[in-house]
């Protein structure tokens, strides 16, 4: 009988997740075309494939021994011709929307194109690879300072929602206009007194120059450099992320059935656990989520102002260079990060909601 | 038979942004263990603040908190929080709160939340529990294989049901019951009476049963108090109070509810109740009272016993 | 109504933080009726993207009230002008020569900083564009004069004295014969103009304003013919290191005009978007709950569309690739916005609103549909989303300024962003000019903290599960 509730509930669980990573995934491709539409609409990412076209030919005319040794002008309009030919064959020539529809395909697959003028640490001009090569770097700082937050908020934010009207509640409540600041900003100020005032840590940058060989002293200039940013996103978001975590762990603290759990005699520390936190669960969640995902994007000023090599900096480097094929790339990529954050997202609520995971009477 | 429960002098008073709640004010009463006590009050008389106190379920910002409640004959104001937590809730009393939507935890399961009392007051493995829990199921008539199932796929009637067993399963003397029929509709409600007087019978439990309903206050009580404004001002054996209730507000209640079989003129109470901030001077009835005298403006009227154990709080009264 | 409301703002005051709030607000808005009152937007753009208007301004001058707070007291721009009568500027004829005259103009002005000035600059006018032979001559307090040089004067004629590498060489070697040894440092033309000529001049802690009257004379040879038709004119412009209320930039901008400018520009910018956003997104959410069935799906799968476009990076595409004017930014913004994450939050709560009884009984009496939206569903949700309307303002300020950081704001606005750009691409902070960092920056907490300040206290008041508490 269990045997069979058990399987019954796995296929149920494989069943959403099926049918929300299907709408996810069309919600994804709709999402893409939307953003090739609007960049195409300057004809730019036309220019991209046309590049793209020019490159590929006078690389295949320069491998091919047959053109050696032949007259510039010559080649120039075999070249031209071979390109019409290409662009012909993919179909340039042809109307917007057939056109846009081969990049959504193209930028599914994650072929970006190349580079104008950006290059990758490994010299590859590729799109997908500059983007790639960056990426862990935005992902290690900002995925570290965002857990860090969400931890320490949800267990101050706990702590004080036993405490409500003590001191330091009070001190929390009082600090939570900083959050109207965001952290890049108090990030210039500290770069000021601790880089510039005080010369204790460094102005930005990954690691110091040149980078130390040791892994175990490198993997210390990284954590050094990553102080100031933490920092200026702790001073924004610490004292409101707290704030709405107390407020969340309050307004769940009055809730019935946590006053029947304490008329029971259950210990305050299990009343905290399985009558606050776990019910608490789903839409806190969420909010990690939501923050993960705002924070990649909010990060693209903070990496400026450090100087920390990951794609925001990348996306400044992008407009700076007016490379076009890299913008773009960025923005595809972002939006599959996205994707696959809400999708995630899905799963774990699936996984701690039991009113999802049960369905059927009474679910939200 | 023995008193089970016996409260002297009980206070409570909060602290709220406007002043200071009187929500017991001066409340004593005394129960045998094989009598049910029900509390009538209309809204703000402070029936729920009252319960709650017993079990030291408490407001925040509490002004004043003092008095005596003997449970079992012992003095349970005078034990420190950690004890009162340990041996005298839900061991000794338990507590069917209102039928809301929210009275269990949404994400645990049914089974676990039976049995949860039983694993910290009996020191029960978990096991054990559970089989207690599925038995305590099958009493208040629902099917033992909802063990397994969350809250939410449960009707409110059947969630009401699993509240009481939760209140039994460690076979407390006294349960308390606010108004626990009050969001149901009135079918299911007569269940819940019915199960109720069935547990009364087989269990040998006392219940105080807050109510702001005369009729089934009736069907489950053997005493009666009657609450107004922060304290009780008739308490009284239910057949006797029935019959011929002592002081005016009780009697004004009874007028008000309409009979099947007589053809009654009902009569409302003028004016609202007392704000419990700032209780009227003297009898906090008065300004309602058909009967109010001079005294009753100036003075608060003494408990006058009328027996061992019946008293009412009225200076029409007080002549003897 | 009335009444409601003077309650509750009697309660809202209670809350200091909400009166600093509304302090700071009410401050910014009178800003901003002051500065769209007094000059209109199109003339400020083309003030601050004009290079004439700013000719005699200093570059990177501090602001003036600097000067209260040091003892080295830094100049002020000197502005003097023979074509300007009222400032009375001598000009008389001297004949040198039968047929040959020289028109004089004889600057006078009393220098009494303690520092040098940033830039000297004499600009010539005549009224032919006959050749003329100009001279120019320095007297520093103490009759220490200089030739500064031979000028041909053709129409106009713009000296920038301050990069006279010939005078500086002449004003080198004399010192050497003077004093015996050159100075130890790179002197420079402004320097070497204002600073006492004595030993102290050789190192750069202890060189010294020679403080005093100045005169400049401007000699212009003309002939006979001329003599009556001739008009020659100059314009010496000593300029200072101090300007102000704020300072300037390194286009010799007035900064307290983008300042001031940029008041109503950020509430505008954040009032509108907020507003906007968040009505769409409940009037949205309102009829995505209310209708329900096939509209409600297909505004919930629009809405989880915007929600996996990424905002900001999607923003920057846009004012990168079309270069757009602020406003359509604006309009940008908020289309991008209010099929946003709100609209769920908004629906869930008009679900739980539509079950309450008083709608059912609204539809029971045959109440239409729009007005049980309007009427009975929106006020029951406004108390929740107007702290949301306060508290997402300073968010759209900061975006405006953070596009213009990032280079691809409108290049023509004037906000904050933008002087805080300017400041960036010229390392303002490198290079010590924190002023000009300072001020965008504290306007924009300002603006930012009073919101907060507000909507956090409108959020205590009127969050229904807090008011419990």
């Amino acid at each position: 009988m269990i045997v069979a509730t058990r399987y019954a509930m796995l296929k149920r669980l494989g069943k959403y997740i099926a049918i929300r990573g299907t709408a996810i995934l069309v919600t994804t491709i709709i999402a893409i075309y939307i953003v090739i539409f609007i960049a195409n609409m300057g004809g730019f990412v036309d220019e991209i494939i046309k590049s793209e076209i020019q490159f590929g030919v006078y690389e295949a005319i320069r491998n091919n021994p047959a053109y050696r040794g032949m007259n510039k002008s010559v080649i120039e309009l075999i070249a031209r011709d071979m390109i019409e030919m290409e662009i012909k064959r993919i179909g340039l020539d042809k109307p917007f929307i057939y056109r846009s529809f081969n990049y959504l395909i193209d930028a599914l697959t994650l072929n970006l194109g190349r580079a104008i003028r950006i290059t990758s640490a490994s010299g590859s001009r590729q799109v997908r690879i500059i983007i790639l090569e960056r990426l862990p770097a935005s992902i290690l700082l900002f995925t570290t300072i965002q857990i860090m937050l969400f931890f320490s908020s949800l267990v101050t934010g706990l702590y004080l929602s036993r405490r409500y009207g003590s001191k330091i509640d009070k001190i929390i409540v009082a600090l939570s206009p900083l959050s109207s600041m965001p952290g890049w900003f108090y990030g210039l100020f500290l770069i000021m007194i601790f880089a510039s005032w005080l010369g204790i840590l460094p102005y930005g940058g990954l690691v110091d120059a040149p980078p130390p060989e040791h892994p175990l002293l490198y993997a210390l200039s990284v954590l050094k450099h990553m102080v100031l940013p933490m920092m200026s996103w702790f001073i924004a978001y610490f004292a409101i992320n707290t704030y709405s975590m107390r407020t969340f762990f309050l307004m769940f603290s009055s809730e019935d059935y946590v006053e029947l759990a304490k008329a029971k005699g259950v210990p305050a520390r299990e009343i905290e656990r399985r009558y606050i936190l776990r019910p608490t669960l789903p839409p806190i969640v969420t909010q990690l989520a939501l923050l993960l995902i705002s924070s990649w994007m909010g990060a693209i000023v903070t990496e400026n102002i450090f100087n920390w090599p990951g794609i925001g900096t990348l996306i400044w480097m992008a407009i700076a260079n007016n490379d076009s094929p890299v913008l773009i790339g960025i923005v595809t990529i972002y939006a599959y990060l996205l994707a696959i954050t809400v999708l995630l997202l899905d799963i774990i609520y699936v996984l701690i909601d039991p009113r999802i995971k049960i369905g059927g009477v009474g679910t939200s | 038979m023995k008193t089970i429960l016996n409260i002297k002098d009980l206070y409570l008073y909060y602290r709220v942004r406007a002043g200071l709640v009187k929500a017991v004010d001066g409340v004593s009463l005394d129960l045998y263990n094989d009598e049910s006590l029900a509390v009538l009050g209309e809204s703000g008389s402070g029936k729920s603040s009252f319960a709650r106190a017993i079990l030291r379920l408490l407001p925040k910002n509490v002004y004043r908190f003092e008095g005596s409640i003997y449970i079992d004959g012992e003095d349970v104001m005078k034990l420190s929080d950690d004890e009162f937590n340990d041996r005298i809730r839900w061991s000794k009393i338990s507590m069917v709160p209102q039928a809301s939507m929210n009275a269990l935890n949404p994400v645990i399961k049914i089974g676990e939340q039976l049995a949860e009392p039983l694993v910290i007051h009996r020191n029960m493995n978990k096991s054990d529990a559970l089989e207690r829990a599925r038995e305590m199921l099958k009493f208040v008539g629902i099917p033992q294989e909802f063990v397994d199932r969350y809250p939410f796929e449960l009707s409110g009637g059947m969630r009401q049901r699993v509240v009481i067993a939760m209140a039994l399963i460690t076979q407390p003397s006294i349960v308390i019951l606010d108004e626990p029929t009050s969001a149901l509709d009135v079918l299911t409600q007569a269940n819940i009476m019915n199960l109720l007087k069935k547990i009364k019978i087989d269990r040998k439990v006392s219940y105080v049963f807050i109510t702001h309903d005369i009729a089934l206050s009736s069907e489950i009580s053997d005493r009666i108090a009657v609450m107004y404004a922060g304290q009780i001002v008739e308490y009284n054996y239910a057949d006797k109070f029935y019959k011929e209730p002592q002081h005016p507000y009780s009697q004004l209640l009874l007028s008000s509810v309409p009979t099947l079989r007589e053809d009654k003129k009902i009569k409302f109470i003028p004016g609202e109740p007392p704000s419990l901030l700032s209780p009227p001077p003297g009898c906090r009835f008065h300004p309602r009272c058909p009967y109010a005298m001079d005294i009753c403006r100036r003075e608060e009227p003494p408990i006058l016993y009328m027996d061992g154990h019946s008293y009412v709080r009225c200076w029409l009264y007080a002549k003897r | 109504m009335i009444k409601q409301l003077t309650a509750f703002a009697r309660e809202l005051l209670i809350y200091r933080s909400a009166l600093v709030g509304i302090i700071i607000i009410t401050s910014l808005i009178l800003l901003s009726l002051y500065a769209v009152i007094t000059v209109p937007y199109e003339e400020i753009v083309r003030k601050w993207n004009s290079i004439e208007i700013w000719e005699d301004f200093p570059r990177n001058a501090m602001p003036s009230w600097i000067n209260i707070f040091t003892h080295r007291k830094l100049p002020e721009t000197i502005i003097l002008d023979s074509r300007r009568k009222e400032l009375g500027i001598n000009k008389t004829i001297i004949t040198i020569a039968s047929g040959k005259y020289i028109l004089r103009i004889l600057f006078t002005f009393n220098y009494i900083y303690d520092d040098f000035p940033s830039e000297i600059i004499l600009r010539l006018y005549s009224n032919t564009t006959k050749q003329t032979t100009t001279q120019i001559t320095w007297i520093k307090p103490g009759e220490i004069e200089y030739i500064l040089g031979r000028k041909l004067l053709r129409g106009y004629e713009s000296y920038y004295v301050s990069s006279d590498e010939e005078f500086l060489k002449k004003f080198n070697a004399n010192l050497i014969s003077k004093l015996g040894s050159k100075p130890n440092y790179d002197l420079s033309v402004n320097i070497a103009l204002f600073a006492k000529e004595d030993p102290s001049i050789l190192s750069r802690d202890t060189v010294e304003v020679s403080k005093g009257e100045y005169r400049v004379i401007v000699d212009a040879l003309i002939g006979e013919e001329d003599l009556g038709r001739a008009q020659v004119d100059a314009k010496l412009v000593v300029y200072g290191k101090v300007y102000g209320v704020a300072g300037t930039d390194h286009r010799r901008r007035d900064l307290a005009l983008a300042l001031i400018w940029g008041a109503p520009i950020a509430l505008a910018f954040g009032l509108v978007a907020s507003i906007t956003i968040t009505f769409a997104q409940m009037f949205i959410a309102a009829i995505s709950a209310w209708y329900g069935k096939s509209l409600d799906f297909v505004i919930q799968r629009i809405t989880e569309i915007f929600m996996v476009l990424p905002f900001l990076p999607i923003l920057l595409m846009i004012s990168y690739f079309y270069k757009i004017t602020i406003w359509t930014l604006l309009a940008v913004v908020i289309l991008l916005s209010i099929f946003g994450s709100g609209v769920k939050n908004y629906r869930a709560m008009f679900l739980q609103i539509k079950e309450i009884p008083y709608i059912e009984a609204a539809i029971a009496y045959g109440t239409s549909s729009l007005r049980i939206v309007f009427r009975y569903m929106i006020p029951k949700i406004l108390p929740t989303i107007i702290p949301t309307i306060v508290l997402s303002v300073p968010d759209f300020v900061f975006l405006e300024a953070v596009l213009a950081l990032l280079g691809v704001g409108d290049p023509r606005a004037v906000t904050w962003g933008r002087v805080l750009e300017d400041a960036a691409r010229e390392a303002a902070l490198y290079k010590g000019y924190y002023y000009w960092i300072l001020e965008p920056s504290i306007l924009l907490l300002l603006t930012a903290l009073g919101f907060a300040l507000l909507g956090l206290t409108l959020d205590k008041i009127l969050n229904p599960r807090l008011r419990e508490m």
